[in-house]
Protein backbone atom coordinates (compact mmCIF):
# COMPACT_ATOMS: atom_id res chain seq x y z
CA UNK A 1 0.00 0.00 0.00
CA UNK A 2 2.85 2.35 0.86
CA UNK A 3 4.35 1.73 -2.56
CA UNK A 4 1.05 2.60 -4.22
CA UNK A 5 0.74 5.82 -2.27
CA UNK A 6 4.32 6.73 -3.09
CA UNK A 7 3.82 5.98 -6.78
CA UNK A 8 0.61 8.00 -6.85
CA UNK A 9 2.37 10.90 -5.14
CA UNK A 10 5.25 10.75 -7.61
CA UNK A 11 2.86 10.65 -10.55
CA UNK A 12 0.90 13.61 -9.20
CA UNK A 13 4.08 15.57 -8.54
CA UNK A 14 5.34 14.75 -12.01
CA UNK A 15 2.15 16.02 -13.57
CA UNK A 16 2.34 19.24 -11.58
CA UNK A 17 5.97 19.75 -12.53
CA UNK A 18 5.18 18.94 -16.13
CA UNK A 19 2.43 21.50 -16.26
CA UNK A 20 5.05 24.11 -15.41
CA UNK A 21 7.67 22.85 -17.82
CA UNK A 22 7.96 23.15 -21.54
CA UNK A 23 8.98 21.14 -24.48
CA UNK A 24 12.54 20.31 -25.39
CA UNK A 25 12.98 21.01 -29.04
CA UNK A 26 16.28 19.20 -29.15
CA UNK A 27 17.80 21.69 -31.55
CA UNK A 28 20.46 24.27 -31.06
CA UNK A 29 19.26 27.57 -29.69
CA UNK A 30 19.76 31.10 -30.70
CA UNK A 31 19.30 33.68 -28.05
CA UNK A 32 21.07 36.70 -26.74
CA UNK A 33 21.17 35.15 -23.31
CA UNK A 34 22.10 32.88 -21.76
CA UNK A 35 24.84 31.04 -23.59
CA UNK A 36 26.87 28.11 -22.37
CA UNK A 37 26.84 24.45 -23.01
CA UNK A 38 23.25 23.63 -23.80
CA UNK A 39 23.87 19.95 -24.42
CA UNK A 40 24.83 19.37 -20.82
CA UNK A 41 22.33 21.82 -19.47
CA UNK A 42 25.14 23.83 -17.91
CA UNK A 43 24.04 27.06 -19.44
CA UNK A 44 25.59 30.31 -18.33
CA UNK A 45 24.03 33.70 -18.12
CA UNK A 46 25.75 36.61 -19.75
CA UNK A 47 24.85 40.13 -19.02
CA UNK A 48 26.25 43.03 -20.96
CA UNK A 49 26.33 46.43 -19.38
CA UNK A 50 28.01 49.68 -20.21
CA UNK A 51 28.01 50.72 -16.58
CA UNK A 52 29.60 49.27 -13.49
CA UNK A 53 28.41 45.95 -12.16
CA UNK A 54 28.71 44.30 -8.80
CA UNK A 55 28.44 40.67 -7.84
CA UNK A 56 27.51 39.24 -4.50
CA UNK A 57 30.16 36.89 -3.20
CA UNK A 58 28.32 33.75 -2.09
CA UNK A 59 30.82 33.15 0.73
CA UNK A 60 31.09 36.60 2.24
CA UNK A 61 27.70 37.89 1.04
CA UNK A 62 29.37 41.16 0.14
CA UNK A 63 29.13 42.96 -3.13
CA UNK A 64 32.34 43.09 -5.12
CA UNK A 65 33.07 44.68 -8.45
CA UNK A 66 32.36 42.36 -11.33
CA UNK A 67 35.18 41.26 -13.58
CA UNK A 68 35.41 39.37 -16.82
CA UNK A 69 34.91 35.65 -16.73
CA UNK A 70 32.35 33.14 -15.64
CA UNK A 71 30.95 33.12 -12.16
CA UNK A 72 29.88 30.25 -10.02
CA UNK A 73 26.28 29.04 -10.14
CA UNK A 74 24.04 30.72 -7.65
CA UNK A 75 25.78 34.07 -7.85
CA UNK A 76 23.61 37.16 -7.91
CA UNK A 77 24.50 40.29 -9.74
CA UNK A 78 23.29 43.76 -9.14
CA UNK A 79 23.88 46.17 -11.95
CA UNK A 80 23.38 49.87 -11.39
CA UNK A 81 22.83 51.36 -14.78
CA UNK A 82 22.30 54.88 -13.60
CA UNK A 83 22.35 57.46 -16.29
CA UNK A 84 22.71 55.06 -19.16
CA UNK A 85 19.21 54.50 -20.37
CA UNK A 86 15.62 55.56 -20.33
CA UNK A 87 12.83 53.60 -18.72
CA UNK A 88 10.61 51.62 -21.00
CA UNK A 89 7.73 53.89 -21.89
CA UNK A 90 4.84 53.33 -24.24
CA UNK A 91 2.69 56.21 -25.39
CA UNK A 92 -1.04 56.00 -26.00
CA UNK A 93 -1.80 54.86 -29.51
CA UNK A 94 1.51 53.11 -29.97
CA UNK A 95 1.71 49.88 -31.88
CA UNK A 96 1.33 46.90 -29.63
CA UNK A 97 -1.35 48.39 -27.40
CA UNK A 98 -4.61 46.50 -27.18
CA UNK A 99 -8.02 47.54 -25.90
CA UNK A 100 -9.03 44.16 -24.50
CA UNK A 101 -7.62 40.80 -23.49
CA UNK A 102 -5.91 38.68 -26.08
CA UNK A 103 -2.58 37.68 -27.42
CA UNK A 104 -0.46 38.44 -30.41
CA UNK A 105 1.95 36.07 -32.06
CA UNK A 106 4.84 36.97 -34.32
CA UNK A 107 7.23 34.53 -35.94
CA UNK A 108 10.43 34.90 -37.89
CA UNK A 109 13.26 32.68 -39.04
CA UNK A 110 16.85 33.59 -38.29
CA UNK A 111 19.92 33.04 -40.44
CA UNK A 112 20.45 29.60 -38.87
CA UNK A 113 16.96 28.53 -39.97
CA UNK A 114 15.60 28.49 -36.44
CA UNK A 115 12.03 29.61 -36.10
CA UNK A 116 11.42 32.19 -33.41
CA UNK A 117 7.96 32.79 -32.04
CA UNK A 118 7.20 35.68 -29.76
CA UNK A 119 3.84 35.71 -28.00
CA UNK A 120 2.55 38.81 -26.26
CA UNK A 121 -0.21 38.29 -23.70
CA UNK A 122 -2.57 41.15 -22.89
CA UNK A 123 -4.61 41.76 -19.75
CA UNK A 124 -8.37 41.94 -19.47
CA UNK A 125 -8.62 45.70 -19.86
CA UNK A 126 -6.04 46.03 -22.60
CA UNK A 127 -2.95 48.20 -22.58
CA UNK A 128 0.60 47.01 -23.08
CA UNK A 129 1.39 43.31 -22.77
CA UNK A 130 1.73 41.84 -19.29
CA UNK A 131 3.77 38.88 -20.45
CA UNK A 132 5.91 37.79 -23.32
CA UNK A 133 6.96 34.29 -24.29
CA UNK A 134 9.79 33.51 -26.65
CA UNK A 135 9.89 30.14 -28.36
CA UNK A 136 12.68 28.86 -30.59
CA UNK A 137 11.78 25.90 -32.77
CA UNK A 138 8.63 25.49 -30.65
CA UNK A 139 10.63 25.19 -27.43
CA UNK A 140 10.25 27.84 -24.77
CA UNK A 141 13.34 29.99 -24.37
CA UNK A 142 12.13 32.65 -22.01
CA UNK A 143 9.03 34.10 -20.47
CA UNK A 144 8.80 37.64 -19.13
CA UNK A 145 6.19 39.32 -16.98
CA UNK A 146 5.77 43.09 -16.95
CA UNK A 147 4.21 45.55 -14.54
CA UNK A 148 3.10 48.89 -15.92
CA UNK A 149 2.18 52.17 -14.35
CA UNK A 150 -0.29 54.36 -16.15
CA UNK A 151 0.81 57.92 -16.66
CA UNK A 152 -0.64 60.93 -18.41
CA UNK A 153 1.25 60.10 -21.57
CA UNK A 154 0.92 56.32 -21.60
CA UNK A 155 2.48 53.54 -19.59
CA UNK A 156 5.83 53.13 -17.88
CA UNK A 157 7.28 49.76 -17.07
CA UNK A 158 7.83 49.60 -13.34
CA UNK A 159 9.24 46.10 -13.15
CA UNK A 160 9.81 42.99 -15.16
CA UNK A 161 10.74 39.42 -14.39
CA UNK A 162 12.32 37.32 -17.10
CA UNK A 163 12.72 33.60 -16.64
CA UNK A 164 15.20 31.92 -18.94
CA UNK A 165 14.60 28.26 -19.75
CA UNK A 166 17.01 25.82 -21.34
CA UNK A 167 16.20 22.19 -22.02
CA UNK A 168 13.09 22.40 -19.86
CA UNK A 169 15.06 23.79 -16.94
CA UNK A 170 14.85 27.26 -15.47
CA UNK A 171 18.44 28.45 -15.59
CA UNK A 172 18.09 32.04 -14.53
CA UNK A 173 15.91 34.99 -13.78
CA UNK A 174 16.34 38.68 -14.42
CA UNK A 175 14.45 41.17 -12.33
CA UNK A 176 14.33 44.74 -13.54
CA UNK A 177 12.77 47.65 -11.74
CA UNK A 178 12.60 51.31 -12.53
CA UNK A 179 13.27 53.36 -9.45
CA UNK A 180 13.39 56.93 -10.62
CA UNK A 181 10.69 59.16 -11.97
CA UNK A 182 10.27 58.46 -15.66
CA UNK A 183 10.69 61.04 -18.35
CA UNK A 184 7.86 62.16 -20.56
CA UNK A 185 7.33 60.14 -23.70
CA UNK A 186 8.86 61.74 -26.74
CA UNK A 187 11.51 63.62 -24.82
CA UNK A 188 14.57 63.61 -27.08
CA UNK A 189 16.97 63.91 -24.12
CA UNK A 190 15.71 61.63 -21.45
CA UNK A 191 17.20 61.90 -18.04
CA UNK A 192 18.71 58.57 -17.25
CA UNK A 193 16.98 56.71 -14.51
CA UNK A 194 18.51 54.01 -12.37
CA UNK A 195 17.34 50.62 -13.51
CA UNK A 196 18.70 48.02 -11.12
CA UNK A 197 18.82 44.60 -12.67
CA UNK A 198 19.10 41.59 -10.48
CA UNK A 199 20.31 38.39 -12.04
CA UNK A 200 19.90 34.99 -10.43
CA UNK A 201 21.59 32.01 -12.00
CA UNK A 202 20.25 28.82 -10.61
CA UNK A 203 22.48 25.74 -10.41
CA UNK A 204 22.14 23.33 -13.30
CA UNK A 205 19.60 20.57 -12.88
CA UNK A 206 20.74 17.02 -12.27
CA UNK A 207 20.16 14.26 -14.78
CA UNK A 208 17.38 12.85 -12.61
CA UNK A 209 15.62 16.21 -12.44
CA UNK A 210 15.88 16.61 -16.18
CA UNK A 211 14.54 13.13 -16.79
CA UNK A 212 11.66 13.72 -14.37
CA UNK A 213 10.77 16.97 -16.06
CA UNK A 214 10.85 15.36 -19.49
CA UNK A 215 8.65 12.47 -18.38
CA UNK A 216 6.31 14.83 -16.56
CA UNK A 217 6.04 17.11 -19.56
CA UNK A 218 5.15 14.25 -21.87
CA UNK A 219 2.60 12.92 -19.38
CA UNK A 220 1.10 16.35 -18.79
CA UNK A 221 0.92 17.03 -22.49
CA UNK A 222 -1.07 13.86 -23.05
CA UNK A 223 -3.26 13.70 -19.98
CA UNK A 224 -3.41 17.06 -18.26
CA UNK A 225 -5.40 20.07 -19.41
CA UNK A 226 -3.33 22.35 -21.58
CA UNK A 227 -5.15 25.46 -20.67
CA UNK A 228 -7.70 26.09 -17.95
CA UNK A 229 -9.66 28.64 -19.96
CA UNK A 230 -9.75 26.27 -22.93
CA UNK A 231 -11.04 23.51 -20.69
CA UNK A 232 -13.79 25.70 -19.28
CA UNK A 233 -14.81 26.75 -22.77
CA UNK A 234 -14.94 23.13 -23.85
CA UNK A 235 -16.90 22.17 -20.75
CA UNK A 236 -19.54 24.83 -21.25
CA UNK A 237 -19.91 24.02 -24.91
CA UNK A 238 -20.11 20.27 -24.30
CA UNK A 239 -22.47 19.92 -21.35
CA UNK A 240 -24.73 17.51 -23.27
CA UNK A 241 -21.75 15.35 -24.16
CA UNK A 242 -20.54 15.37 -20.56
CA UNK A 243 -24.03 14.32 -19.41
CA UNK A 244 -24.09 11.50 -21.95
CA UNK A 245 -20.69 10.29 -20.86
CA UNK A 246 -21.60 10.42 -17.17
CA UNK A 247 -24.88 8.60 -17.76
CA UNK A 248 -23.22 5.84 -19.78
CA UNK A 249 -20.58 5.48 -17.07
CA UNK A 250 -23.39 5.09 -14.53
CA UNK A 251 -25.05 2.45 -16.68
CA UNK A 252 -21.80 0.52 -17.02
CA UNK A 253 -21.26 0.74 -13.26
CA UNK A 254 -24.72 -0.62 -12.56
CA UNK A 255 -24.28 -3.58 -14.88
CA UNK A 256 -20.84 -4.26 -13.43
CA UNK A 257 -22.34 -4.52 -9.96
CA UNK A 258 -25.10 -6.79 -11.26
CA UNK A 259 -22.49 -9.08 -12.78
CA UNK A 260 -20.40 -9.07 -9.62
CA UNK A 261 -23.38 -9.92 -7.43
CA UNK A 262 -25.00 -12.37 -9.81
CA UNK A 263 -24.87 -16.07 -8.89
CA UNK A 264 -23.56 -16.93 -12.35
CA UNK A 265 -22.07 -15.08 -15.28
CA UNK A 266 -24.47 -15.50 -18.19
CA UNK A 267 -23.87 -14.66 -21.80
CA UNK A 268 -26.81 -12.25 -21.70
CA UNK A 269 -25.16 -10.24 -18.94
CA UNK A 270 -21.88 -10.24 -20.84
CA UNK A 271 -23.54 -8.99 -24.00
CA UNK A 272 -25.37 -6.29 -22.05
CA UNK A 273 -22.09 -5.26 -20.46
CA UNK A 274 -20.43 -5.13 -23.89
CA UNK A 275 -23.29 -3.02 -25.24
CA UNK A 276 -23.03 -0.60 -22.33
CA UNK A 277 -19.27 -0.33 -22.71
CA UNK A 278 -19.64 0.30 -26.43
CA UNK A 279 -22.24 2.95 -25.71
CA UNK A 280 -19.80 4.53 -23.30
CA UNK A 281 -17.16 4.45 -26.02
CA UNK A 282 -19.50 6.22 -28.42
CA UNK A 283 -20.30 8.83 -25.76
CA UNK A 284 -16.62 9.34 -25.05
CA UNK A 285 -15.89 9.71 -28.75
CA UNK A 286 -18.63 12.32 -29.06
CA UNK A 287 -17.29 14.13 -26.00
CA UNK A 288 -13.73 14.17 -27.33
CA UNK A 289 -14.88 15.45 -30.69
CA UNK A 290 -16.87 18.20 -29.02
CA UNK A 291 -13.93 19.23 -26.84
CA UNK A 292 -11.55 19.31 -29.77
CA UNK A 293 -13.99 21.25 -31.92
CA UNK A 294 -14.44 23.84 -29.18
CA UNK A 295 -10.79 24.53 -28.51
CA UNK A 296 -9.94 28.20 -28.90
CA UNK A 297 -7.97 29.17 -31.99
CA UNK A 298 -4.25 28.76 -31.54
CA UNK A 299 -3.56 32.39 -32.43
CA UNK A 300 -5.27 35.54 -33.51
CA UNK A 301 -4.01 38.71 -35.01
CA UNK A 302 -5.43 41.84 -33.44
CA UNK A 303 -3.13 44.01 -35.55
CA UNK A 304 -4.15 42.55 -38.86
CA UNK A 305 -1.01 40.46 -39.12
CA UNK A 306 1.24 43.35 -39.95
CA UNK A 307 4.01 43.20 -37.38
CA UNK A 308 7.07 43.15 -39.51
CA UNK A 309 8.38 40.71 -42.01
CA UNK A 310 7.67 37.11 -41.34
CA UNK A 311 5.16 37.86 -38.66
CA UNK A 312 2.06 35.83 -37.97
CA UNK A 313 1.39 32.53 -36.35
CA UNK A 314 0.88 29.14 -37.84
CA UNK A 315 -2.70 28.77 -36.80
CA UNK A 316 -4.09 28.20 -40.22
CA UNK A 317 -1.94 25.33 -41.32
CA UNK A 318 -2.89 21.84 -40.32
CA UNK A 319 -6.00 22.51 -38.26
CA UNK A 320 -7.48 19.20 -39.39
CA UNK A 321 -5.01 17.17 -37.39
CA UNK A 322 -5.67 19.44 -34.40
CA UNK A 323 -9.34 18.51 -34.55
CA UNK A 324 -8.35 14.88 -34.61
CA UNK A 325 -6.47 15.28 -31.35
CA UNK A 326 -2.95 16.07 -32.39
CA UNK A 327 -0.77 17.81 -29.81
CA UNK A 328 1.59 19.27 -32.38
CA UNK A 329 3.00 22.69 -31.62
CA UNK A 330 0.60 24.51 -33.92
CA UNK A 331 -2.35 22.89 -32.13
CA UNK A 332 -1.42 24.05 -28.66
CA UNK A 333 -2.24 27.42 -27.21
CA UNK A 334 0.54 29.74 -26.05
CA UNK A 335 -0.75 29.66 -22.49
CA UNK A 336 0.98 26.44 -21.56
CA UNK A 337 3.05 27.92 -18.77
CA UNK B 1 -19.89 -15.48 -8.07
CA UNK B 2 -18.81 -17.94 -5.50
CA UNK B 3 -16.99 -15.77 -3.03
CA UNK B 4 -16.51 -12.14 -2.18
CA UNK B 5 -12.86 -12.40 -3.23
CA UNK B 6 -13.90 -13.57 -6.68
CA UNK B 7 -16.45 -10.78 -6.93
CA UNK B 8 -13.88 -8.20 -5.90
CA UNK B 9 -11.38 -9.52 -8.44
CA UNK B 10 -13.99 -9.41 -11.18
CA UNK B 11 -15.01 -5.87 -10.27
CA UNK B 12 -11.41 -4.71 -10.21
CA UNK B 13 -10.75 -6.38 -13.56
CA UNK B 14 -13.79 -4.79 -15.16
CA UNK B 15 -12.96 -1.39 -13.69
CA UNK B 16 -9.41 -1.65 -14.96
CA UNK B 17 -10.67 -2.65 -18.38
CA UNK B 18 -13.02 0.31 -18.51
CA UNK B 19 -10.45 2.80 -17.24
CA UNK B 20 -7.73 1.60 -19.60
CA UNK B 21 -10.08 1.56 -22.57
CA UNK B 22 -11.34 5.07 -21.82
CA UNK B 23 -7.78 6.32 -21.39
CA UNK B 24 -6.61 4.59 -24.55
CA UNK B 25 -9.39 6.19 -26.53
CA UNK B 26 -8.58 9.63 -25.17
CA UNK B 27 -4.90 9.80 -26.16
CA UNK B 28 -4.14 11.63 -29.41
CA UNK B 29 -2.67 8.56 -31.07
CA UNK B 30 -6.06 6.84 -30.79
CA UNK B 31 -7.67 9.32 -33.19
CA UNK B 32 -7.40 6.93 -36.18
CA UNK B 33 -8.84 4.10 -34.08
CA UNK B 34 -11.73 6.29 -32.99
CA UNK B 35 -12.37 7.22 -36.58
CA UNK B 36 -12.29 3.56 -37.60
CA UNK B 37 -14.68 2.23 -34.95
CA UNK B 38 -17.05 5.21 -35.01
CA UNK B 39 -19.32 3.85 -37.77
CA UNK B 40 -19.43 0.35 -36.27
CA UNK B 41 -20.28 1.31 -32.69
CA UNK B 42 -24.00 2.12 -33.18
CA UNK B 43 -24.85 -1.16 -34.90
CA UNK B 44 -22.76 -3.09 -32.37
CA UNK B 45 -24.60 -1.45 -29.48
CA UNK B 46 -28.02 -1.89 -31.08
CA UNK B 47 -27.55 -5.58 -31.83
CA UNK B 48 -26.08 -6.55 -28.45
CA UNK B 49 -28.48 -4.44 -26.44
CA UNK B 50 -31.52 -5.61 -28.42
CA UNK B 51 -30.64 -9.27 -27.89
CA UNK B 52 -30.05 -8.69 -24.19
CA UNK B 53 -33.26 -6.69 -23.86
CA UNK B 54 -35.38 -9.35 -25.54
CA UNK B 55 -33.90 -12.15 -23.44
CA UNK B 56 -34.15 -10.27 -20.15
CA UNK B 57 -37.68 -9.03 -20.80
CA UNK B 58 -38.87 -12.50 -21.80
CA UNK B 59 -37.25 -14.00 -18.71
CA UNK B 60 -38.82 -11.34 -16.54
CA UNK B 61 -42.27 -11.79 -18.03
CA UNK B 62 -42.12 -15.56 -17.74
CA UNK B 63 -40.89 -15.27 -14.17
CA UNK B 64 -43.63 -12.85 -13.23
CA UNK B 65 -46.41 -14.77 -14.93
CA UNK B 66 -45.28 -18.13 -13.60
CA UNK B 67 -45.36 -16.86 -10.04
CA UNK B 68 -49.01 -15.99 -10.41
CA UNK B 69 -48.63 -12.23 -10.52
CA UNK B 70 -45.87 -11.94 -7.91
CA UNK B 71 -43.50 -9.68 -9.74
CA UNK B 72 -40.86 -9.26 -7.08
CA UNK B 73 -38.55 -11.89 -8.52
CA UNK B 74 -39.17 -10.55 -12.02
CA UNK B 75 -38.07 -7.04 -11.12
CA UNK B 76 -34.37 -7.71 -11.69
CA UNK B 77 -34.58 -9.16 -15.22
CA UNK B 78 -37.20 -6.58 -16.15
CA UNK B 79 -34.95 -3.74 -14.95
CA UNK B 80 -32.04 -5.17 -16.86
CA UNK B 81 -34.26 -5.64 -19.90
CA UNK B 82 -35.52 -2.06 -19.84
CA UNK B 83 -31.98 -0.82 -19.33
CA UNK B 84 -30.82 -2.79 -22.36
CA UNK B 85 -33.80 -1.55 -24.33
CA UNK B 86 -32.92 2.04 -23.49
CA UNK B 87 -29.32 1.33 -24.49
CA UNK B 88 -30.52 0.16 -27.87
CA UNK B 89 -32.87 3.13 -28.17
CA UNK B 90 -29.93 5.50 -27.68
CA UNK B 91 -29.21 5.01 -31.37
CA UNK B 92 -32.84 4.43 -32.39
CA UNK B 93 -35.24 5.51 -33.74
CA UNK B 94 -34.10 7.57 -36.64
CA UNK B 95 -30.97 7.42 -38.65
CA UNK B 96 -27.99 5.76 -37.06
CA UNK B 97 -25.49 8.37 -36.04
CA UNK B 98 -22.30 8.41 -34.06
CA UNK B 99 -23.79 10.49 -31.24
CA UNK B 100 -26.15 8.64 -28.90
CA UNK B 101 -29.29 10.31 -27.58
CA UNK B 102 -29.26 11.64 -24.04
CA UNK B 103 -32.70 10.65 -22.69
CA UNK B 104 -32.46 6.90 -23.45
CA UNK B 105 -28.95 6.88 -21.96
CA UNK B 106 -30.24 8.40 -18.74
CA UNK B 107 -33.00 5.79 -18.70
CA UNK B 108 -30.48 3.00 -19.24
CA UNK B 109 -28.38 4.31 -16.38
CA UNK B 110 -31.33 4.58 -14.01
CA UNK B 111 -32.59 1.07 -14.73
CA UNK B 112 -29.07 -0.39 -14.55
CA UNK B 113 -28.55 1.17 -11.13
CA UNK B 114 -31.96 -0.10 -10.05
CA UNK B 115 -30.99 -3.57 -11.22
CA UNK B 116 -27.74 -3.33 -9.28
CA UNK B 117 -29.66 -2.40 -6.13
CA UNK B 118 -32.15 -5.25 -6.68
CA UNK B 119 -29.34 -7.71 -7.27
CA UNK B 120 -27.56 -6.59 -4.11
CA UNK B 121 -30.76 -6.91 -2.09
CA UNK B 122 -31.48 -10.35 -3.53
CA UNK B 123 -28.00 -11.53 -2.66
CA UNK B 124 -28.26 -10.16 0.88
CA UNK B 125 -31.62 -11.88 1.30
CA UNK B 126 -30.19 -15.13 -0.01
CA UNK B 127 -27.25 -15.06 2.38
CA UNK B 128 -29.58 -14.27 5.29
CA UNK B 129 -31.81 -17.19 4.36
CA UNK B 130 -28.84 -19.57 4.16
CA UNK B 131 -27.49 -18.49 7.53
Amino acid sequence: MKHRIALAAIAAAALIIGACADQDGGAARLSTEPGGNEATGDAQLRYVTTAGAELRDPRTHRMVAASMGATAPGVSASVAAGGTGAPLQIAYGSAGIMTSAGYYTATFVDQWKHQHTVVLLYPKFGGPPVAMQHYVDDALESTTGYSWQRTSGGWVRTSSLMRVVRNNVLVGTYTTSTTTKPTKPGNPNPVGPAIPVRLEHQPGASALQRMLVNVAYRAALVFAPQDASAQSLAFLACTQEWLRFAATAAAVTGIMFVIAEAPALTIVLVSQYAAAVSLMGAAEDALLRCILENQPPSAFHPFGGGAGSGSGAGSGAGSDDCLEGSYAAHCTTPFTL
Amino acid sequence: MKSSAHRRSLLVAMLALIALSALALAVPWAAPLRRAIRPQLPSFVVILASVSAVVQLVVGLVEGLSKGGVWRSAALPLSLGVSALCTALAFLPGALGATPRLVPIVGAALFALTAAALQGRARARGSTTRS
